[in-house]
């Protein structure tokens, strides 16, 4: 009976790449030499187990979704057992979406060239040398009051900078408010036994 | 009923509401919101999972902790 199973494993991560990888395909050699396919391989990597396992704080992880005949399931086990750079293993039946796998799978090469740990460096963009002209214009034409979409951004910017005469008793004006309406708040509020 | 007896919003399945049907026992960040610090399974009247997917995450979560994904008691409170 064929069916649809996930095996994941962890493998010594102390090993090399390259045996990593051996290890990673005798697993998928195993499953397809006994007439399994091969439906989606994660190669998640080294990654830090939340508890020792072997004397070990790390695993390389790997998942390979695959179909296959109920007779392939002991022959995994007793590989897994028999080897050594095999620390843990698990086979269930997976219940998830196979195509969305299939989708995922044209993405695997690129997931896997992608750096673990680090962020991704955003690309340079050339507009930002634009803004800051424009705000060096604007901080020349300061009297002038101009409103364009783009530069509202950069004018809020020079505002804060050099506050006019004029925002500076707006914004002393604006601190007053808060007290009154704290008082204001105070007489408004109910006593504290009408709330129970 | 809360003890108070004040109305209090009814929580809906996370999974229900996002139509998910399987919970893969790998994703650690997402199973993470469904344990304690210490570790312990959160019970559904708390998280206001359904039935059905606290079955498939109690699941989840316990495959995860045999693979060492998670931890089946967090050493803090040790």
């Amino acid at each position: 009976m064929v069916r649809t199973y996930e095996t994941t494993f962890i493998v010594n991560p102390q090993a090399d790449d390259a045996t990593i990888d051996r290890q990673v395909r005798a697993v998928t050699d195993l499953i397809t030499g006994n007439g399994g396919e091969i439906v989606h391989e994660d190669r998640i990597g080294t990654r830090r187990m939340a508890y020792e396992v072997a004397g070990l704080t790390q695993g390389f992880y790997a998942s390979i979704i695959h179909k296959s005949e109920t007779s392939v399931l002991p022959q995994l086990d007793r590989h897994f057992k028999l080897e050594e750079p095999y620390i843990r293993y698990m086979t269930i039946v997976y219940e998830g979406d196979i195509e969305r796998l299939k989708g995922d799978r044209d993405q695997a090469p690129e997931r896997a060239a992608r750096p673990t740990g680090k962020p991704e460096t955003k690309p340079e963009t050339k507009p930002e040398a634009k803004p800051e002209a424009k705000a060096e214009e604007k901080t020349e034409a300061k009297a002038e009051e101009k409103t364009e979409p783009e530069p509202e951004k950069e004018a809020t910017v020079t505002k804060s900078e050099a506050p006019r005469a004029g925002e500076a008793d707006t914004v002393e004006a604006t601190a007053e408010t808060p007290a009154e309406s704290e008082e204001s708040d105070k007489t408004k509020q109910p006593p504290a036994d009408e709330e129970l | 009923m809360p003890p108070f007896g004040g109305r209090r919003r009814r929580k809906i399945c996370r999974f229900c509401e996002h139509k998910i049907s399987y919970i893969d026992f790998k994703d650690e960040r997402m199973l993470s919101r469904f344990v304690t610090e210490r570790g312990k399974i959160v019970p559904r009247r708390v998280s206001g999972t359904c039935a059905k997917h606290q079955r498939l995450l109690t699941q989840a979560i316990k495959r995860s902790r045999q693979m060492a994904i998670m931890a089946f008691e967090s050493e803090s409170f040790r």
